[in-house]
């Protein structure tokens, strides 16, 4: 049962002591779109990712993939955050184990595959980043560009319908980049359906079908990358793309 | 009766103080892997459990942290008779050592659970884990390995307060040491013996647990305390 | 103590292993270890900014270096109290009147066991809850900020 969008966000609330730090924030997502969240620090765009696998419980607000609800369904989230895959702006690897364990462990543990099945997934998805020859590396071996490139290589595994990306080269020197952001635009290419954050303009202007401008916990504007970038509507998001387009 | 010093050792001494070294090595032996099962069960219980479990685990470590090691021997062998439980001398002993070792060894994990980045477990549940799998292939196998230091200073504490057995009947190695010195009024010589006894017993179980953490070191992880 | 080569690959903001390395090291009750390991971590940049501001060696150590080793260890040191308190007890093995042998007199006097023993082994964990909070709030007072103190 396939519906029209494969992620639907509806009026997500949260707030943090007394900051609400999202305000009703609604969009849907059909399958196959890359949508890029830009905007200020601190308004609530890793938030937003967070609350969509739940790692952060929204206070108000529903979360529909494929049309199932995967808000308040309990211990259940273990299920649905296999199909929604994600990826850090600290990579997150698991310190005590090569890439290539990192990769399989998920495929071991949650989908129970036998270990050569698992080993060899894990392989071809290494492949996929280009990191099959760092197979045996531990993560402190692995600069950040290949860090990241593992780390979405180990979400890639569990083939999951969403990915989602929190701010993922924001940790990474400008050349190391570089080849992160390939994988990403190879990603969307190839038909993912993919929620990103992050200040990277280049490939929101190139890879994304749909660009989220928020401030303030809100969406202020969307629409495609082109329109957004050249001419926006709302003064706020001309200022904010003047000023990091700058840089 | 005259006895020559070598004589008084090899034929005294020494298989007084073997016979006592098997006593202590089978106290060792018995505490350990349950001590350290059961500070890992604790650690994960306070760190992890909802709000009762936490308690109950925080509990039962003000308690056998502040309750003397002898005070809790002497409860368990002489006090609870009086409730209808009689124990051994033996396993009073062995309880009494696990239940202690427990308490402080949850105390080191607990500490290394902490100092494992958020990120792992957050990047584990991303991915579909439960909190129960994310515990124990992510978490434990690197708190484990952090927590090897301190482990091991327990491990070499326990070997010292094992003595404490002999305080209800248990005649172990330094018990044996104190029947013999006792006896023919040699108590330097007796319990000079034991006491090397015990730095040897010391001396290797050090030397074997740093071979151990070499063994299980992770180029990712510093390696702490291997200043040898 | 070694670092083992490959950390410099890592970016800054991943890891931050040397927290944790502190927090770990901290955290292990035989304070020696846990100090060695704070002291050289702490030590190098430190001292390298020391000795540029024209500081001897000596007295980047008694400025610099001590004070911050000192507070950083503080926490694992405490937790040599309970062992202190609690190994006065062996002191019963010498004769020494002290509580354990106190108690002792009385249960064999008295022939009640299990309530007196408690009622000492009461009294002792009081004497080390009391102790710690003590401790804690001394440890909370010298903290250096940024040291992430992961309270007990």
């Amino acid at each position: 049962m396939t519906s029209e969008y494969i992620l639907r966000v509806e009026n997500l609330h949260k707030r943090f002591g007394n900051r609400e730090i999202l305000r009703g924030i609604s969009f849907k997502v059909k399958k196959g779109e890359t949508v890029v969240f830009i905007g200020p620090s601190g308004t609530g765009k890793s938030t937003l990712l967070r609350c969509i696998n739940q790692l952060t419980e929204p206070d108000a607000g529903h979360v529909y993939l494929d049309d199932e609800k995967i808000t308040g369904c309990g211990h259940l989230i273990s299920k649905y955050r296999q199909r929604i895959g994600m990826v850090f702006q600290s990579f997150n690897l698991f310190d005590h184990l090569t890439a290539v364990q990192n990769v399989e462990i998920a495929l071991l543990k949650v989908k129970k595959m036998k270990p050569a099945e698992a080993r060899k997934k894990a392989a071809d998805e290494l492949g996929r980043v280009g990191m099959l020859d760092f197979s045996d590396h531990y993560p402190s071996e692995l600069s950040g560009g290949q860090a990241q490139r593992v780390s979405i290589a180990r979400s890639l595994a569990m083939d999951p319908e969403v990915m989602l990306f929190d701010e993922p080269t924001s940790a990474l020197d400008p050349e190391l980049t570089r080849e992160v952001l390939e994988v990403m635009k190879d990603l969307a290419r190839s038909g993912m359906t993919m929620l990103v954050v992050s200040h990277e303009l280049g490939f929101a202007q190139s890879a994304a079908t749909e660009v989220v401008f928020m401030e303030g916990g809100k969406i202020i504007e969307q629409g495609p990358p082109a329109r957004i970038m050249k001419d926006p509507q709302h003064p706020r998001t001309g200022e904010f793309i003047g000023k990091i387009a700058d840089q | 009766m005259e006895m020559d010093q070598i004589e008084f050792l090899a034929q005294i001494l020494v298989p007084a103080l073997f016979q006592g070294l098997i006593v202590t090595i089978k106290l060792i032996a018995l505490t350990a892997p349950f001590g350290l099962l059961l500070g890992i069960g604790i650690a994960i219980g306070r760190q992890y459990g909802g709000r009762w479990l936490s308690a109950a685990c925080k509990g039962y470590v003000v308690f056998f942290k502040g309750c003397p090691l002898l005070l809790l021997l002497f409860m368990l062998y002489f006090g609870l008779p009086s409730v209808g439980i009689t124990l051994p001398a033996f396993t009073a002993s062995v309880l009494g050592f696990i239940l202690c070792n427990a308490a402080y060894n949850s105390e080191y994990i607990r500490g290394a659970i902490k100092s494992i980045k958020d990120g792992q477990m957050t990047a584990a549940q991303a991915l579909g884990m439960t909190r129960l799998q994310t515990i124990e292939s992510i978490i434990l196998p690197q708190a484990l390995r952090r927590a090897i230091p301190g482990l091991s200073n327990e491990f070499i504490y326990l070997i010292k307060y094992s003595s404490l057995a002999y305080m209800i009947t248990v005649v172990e190695l330094s018990g044996e040491a104190k029947v013999v010195a006792a006896k023919y009024f040699m108590f330097s010589e007796c319990f000079l013996a034991a006491g090397m006894v015990y730095l040897a017993l010391a001396t290797l179980a050090t030397y074997a647990i740093h071979l151990l953490e070499r063994r299980l070191a992770i180029p990712s992880m510093i390696m702490k305390g291997s200043g040898y | 103590m070694q670092i083992i080569p490959g950390n410099h690959l890592h970016n800054r903001r991943y890891g931050r292993q040397e927290d944790d390395a502190i927090q770990a090291g901290r955290q292990q009750g035989g304070g020696q270890i846990g100090d060695q390991a704070v002291g050289i971590l702490i030590s190098e940049g430190q001292m390298t900014a020391a000795l540029s501001l024209g500081m001897t060696k000596r007295a980047a150590i008694k400025a610099i270096i001590l004070p911050q080793a000192l507070r950083i260890s503080l926490p694992s040191l405490s937790n040599e109290y309970p062992e202190i308190l609690t190994d006065s007890a062996v002191c019963y093995a010498i004769g020494v009147m002290e509580l354990l042998t106190r108690t002792s007199v009385i249960v064999s006097q008295t022939y009640v066991t299990l309530p007196i023993y408690a009622a000492c082994a009461g009294i002792f964990i009081l004497l080390n809850y009391a102790g710690m909070q003590a401790i804690s709030k001394v440890e909370k007072k010298f903290a250096i900020p940024g040291f992430g103190i992961a309270a007990g």
